[in-house]
């Protein structure tokens, strides 16, 4: 194949100001860092109340967690981002949707849309998770919480939910890496990150290889980084002469 | 059964548990079928029966980790199938030991024991320290104080789970077959913590198969099959001359286990 | 990162496959195995795209479709078989490269980054950036947009040049790089941008698509003009020359023309839309005078 590698476009000007290409691949990997963290934490969040929500004796409550999850999992993120981004504003009032769609810097009202949808896209996955962590414990564990005379709030908070993070972590991992690479729907509706950068490069310069290259190489070392925190989060919060899972 | 009604109200007082015509069913099964029992203070009584008889189930039925279909169950005074009832605070007043131990293994073992004082009754750390280091003198684990429940043994962690229960400075402890779980040279040590406990005055209901230990420290024995209390009797009495068929069968066949 | 890998992956094993195809030249390689094989889009209308049936139509196919009765001529293979692979913005290149596709006319903007990559046929087509804008938003040329939000699909030449004015004359304006040409009209119609800069055939499609194409202007001074061309591999002077010879004939003969008609003054398919796009001065010039340098090469 004859393709014409040049490694050192990344240091040439693209054309706007002083901007290099290399720019653009950092001002990308900034804004997949803070849609994906944001998004994560809001995720981890509503995704275990959920999770506990779903683990309730309440009929009521239990029957909404499981709605929401069945709803957020089924409907594909791409359609959600759509909904949230083009039809939600639509319903919001008068001043609202021109406050939303014209006064706010437009990165900024893309910004608020994919962190809205990929928090909730992603708390369903995370519910289920803390849900799985919740049941895979002993009943005795809520038993015992219960014979000292704990309120529900406090057998949740004191007994099972430490321990029941602990047991997914390693599935928290993996919807934590998720987040990021789904971070990528964001330039579907015109926010710049990694992955709508890439193909920026890709397309002003015409070598493509490059490109991508670096951002698979960004991905990788992001990756590589986040499962090496997660690693040592689980080290850190392991329970001392615990076998199996924890250790 | 009938008394006046002025006998009553001074039996109550002296009654810490009273089970006054109890059912219970598990979908068709009948599993309490009409149990009524005192329970006075100070009192110990051993529950015993074959596997299947009801005999956990009617324990758990004292704090409500299993709930009733019929009949009364009055502890305390209070009656705990009320609706009114505070049931944490009743179940706080209630120590429980398990046949599982059900330690928290992600918590020390001095976590484990001041959790409940500190979060339910509001203790300072300080106080809450102070009163599980005292308690795990009394059941001989000073020294493992900062252990977790996974480094110890069967025998350490029930002596740890009735500190557990005792933290709460409970009026009564239950004991859901707290040596069924431990290797043979271990149930000693438990026993001889609950003896201990016994002989402070404590008031305690036990469902155990340890006849030796039924003999040595109840006042009375309860012997369950079917769902129904079926014999009541003092040890002595029991185990010499049980009136009941079942029950000497029972009896037969957990002292010669091979017949 | 899905994605990523996926591209890789298809060039790679593309690349294995074609490797041996190299070594000759592309018209050598059509008479060895009597086919040629067409690259096209699925939705660059009126240009090449997917409508009723398998195979694409379009303005730059129909103008293809005279470089195959060319080659035909040429290899004296009046049975040659033609083979359609589609393509997207980020795959033609690579495709070209490895010979997956031997020659591709879609919208494809002649530049000098590309030209390190693939050689270009003289142009088929001349565009120029301009803007589009509801008639009643006061709006007419490039200076009215400032401290506007204005829209631009991500990764064309409008981009670049919005972005560059915007800097350059600190118009203060919020940019929106919209994924295609079809999300960017709809961010102007939703009234998140006031203003839509784009290729100027490519506007005129997307207002023909429009629920009410009188609602829409095309305005404004063209900021750049692009010359679209068909791409080849580089360094294969005889296939090149069969296509530049071509497509220059076409429009020697007028037959040009006809073809322009037909996609750009009357109602294509699938709509039956009109795009009434009458033929600009800068694409009359280079009927008259074809080249294949880039724009900013004259």
């Amino acid at each position: 194949m004859n393709y014409n590698w040049d490694w050192n476009v990344f240091f040439k000007s693209t054309g706007i100001g002083s901007e290099i290409y290399l720019d653009w691949f950092v001002s990308g990997l900034g804004w997949t860092i803070a849609v994906a963290l944001v998004a994560w934490i809001v995720a981890l969040g509503v995704g275990s109340v959920l999770g506990v929500m779903r683990t309730l004796p309440n009929k009521l409550l239990s029957g909404v967690a499981t709605a929401y999850v069945e709803l957020f999992r089924n409907v594909p993120l791409l359609v959600q981002l759509f909904i949230w981004y083009f039809m939600v504003p639509d319903y919001l009032p008068e001043s609202a949707q021109v406050w939303f769609k014209q006064e706010l810097n437009p990165a900024t009202s893309a910004y608020i849309s994919v962190v809205v949808c990929l928090a909730l896209f992603t708390a369903a996955r995370v519910c289920e998770q803390v849900r799985t962590g919740i049941q895979a414990l002993p009943k005795g564990q809520s038993a015992a919480a219960l014979a000292v005379g704990f309120t529900l709030p406090q057998m949740y908070r004191h007994v099972l939910l430490p321990q029941a993070f602990r047991i997914i972590i390693p599935p928290l991992t993996s919807e934590f890496l998720n987040i990021f690479k789904n971070s990528s729907v964001a330039s579907l509706i015109g926010l710049m990150e990694l992955l709508a950068q890439t193909k920026q490069t890709a397309e002003f310069t015409a070598n493509m290889f490059e490109a991508f290259t670096l951002a698979t190489l960004i991905y990788f070392v992001l990756n590589m980084s986040l499962m090496t925190f997660m690693s040592w989060v689980e080290k850190k919060v392991r329970i001392p002469g615990m076998m199996g899972g924890a250790k | 059964m009938q008394r006046p009604g002025q006998r009553q109200l001074v039996e109550e007082r002296e009654t810490m548990i009273r089970f006054n015509n109890v059912h219970k069913w598990f979908k068709d099964l009948h599993v309490l079928n009409g149990v009524s029992l005192q329970v006075q203070q100070g009192e110990v009584v051993v529950v015993c029966g074959p596997s299947g008889s009801g005999k956990s189930t009617l324990i758990r039925t004292v704090n409500q980790l299993e709930s009733i279909n019929e009949g009364e169950i009055w502890v305390d005074g209070k009656n705990v199938a009320d609706p009114k009832t505070d049931l944490n605070a009743l179940r706080a007043e209630v120590g429980f030991v398990f046949q599982h131990f059900n330690l928290y293994p992600h918590l020390s073992v001095l976590d484990n024991i001041t959790l409940s004082p500190m979060k339910v009754k509001g203790m300072d750390r300080a106080a809450a320290d102070k009163l599980a280091v005292t308690l795990l003198e009394r059941v001989g684990l000073a020294h493992k104080k900062d252990a977790f429940p996974a480094m110890l043994s069967g025998g350490q962690q029930q002596r740890v789970a009735i500190a557990r229960g005792l933290a709460m400075e409970p009026r009564v402890m239950l004991f859901d077959e707290p040596t069924s779980a431990l290797d043979p040279e271990m149930i000693g040590e438990v026993l001889k913590v609950m003896k201990d406990l016994a002989e402070s005055g404590m008031t305690m209901m036990v469902v155990t198969h340890e006849m030796g230990f039924a003999r040595e420290v109840a006042d009375r024995v309860v012997f369950v099959d079917h769902g129904q209390i079926i014999e009541e009797a003092h040890p002595e009495h029991f185990f010499t001359n049980p009136q009941h068929d079942r029950a000497k069968q029972f009896l037969r066949q957990l002292l010669t286990p091979m017949n | 990162m899905r994605f990523t890998t996926r591209l890789l992956t298809t060039a790679v094993i593309a690349s294995a496959f074609a490797a041996p195809a190299m070594a000759e030249g592309t018209l050598d390689k059509i008479k060895e195995s009597g086919v040629i094989v067409l690259g096209h889009r699925d939705a660059s209308i009126p240009f090449s795209y997917l409508a009723d049936g398998p195979n694409p139509i379009g303005y730059s196919h129909d103008l293809q479709l005279k470089v195959v009765e060319a080659v035909k001529k040429q290899l004296k293979l009046p049975n040659l078989q033609v083979k359609y692979n589609l393509v997207t913005s980020q795959t033609r290149i690579p495709l070209v490269q490895n010979g997956t596709v031997d020659l591709e006319c879609g919208s494809t903007t002649n530049n000098l980054e590309r030209q390190k990559q693939v050689a270009f046929s003289v142009g088929i087509f001349e565009i120029g950036t301009r803007l589009m804008t509801a008639k009643t938003s006061g709006v007419k040329d490039f200076p009215d947009l400032k401290g506007k939000n204005v829209v631009t699909t991500a990764g064309t030449t409008s981009e670049r040049l919005l972005k560059a004015m915007n800097a350059e004359k600190q118009m203060g304006m919020n940019i929106i790089s919209a994924k295609d040409h079809g999300e960017s009209f709809l961010m102007l119609e939703s009234g998140r941008a006031i203003a839509f800069m784009m290729d100027d055939a490519l506007l005129y499609g997307e207002m023909a698509k429009a629920k009410n194409p009188a609602n829409w202007v095309v305005t404004g001074k063209p900021q750049s003009f692009e010359i679209y061309g068909c791409m080849l591999r580089k360094d294969d002077p005889a296939f090149k020359k069969v296509v530049d010879d071509a497509i220059k004939a076409t429009f020697k003969s007028g037959e040009v023309n006809k073809i322009y008609s037909k996609w750009f003054m009357s109602p294509v398919p699938p709509k039956g839309l009109n795009l009434s796009f009458p033929m600009s001065d800068e694409f009359k010039e280079l009927v008259a005078k074809p080249t294949d340098k880039s724009a900013e090469q004259m």
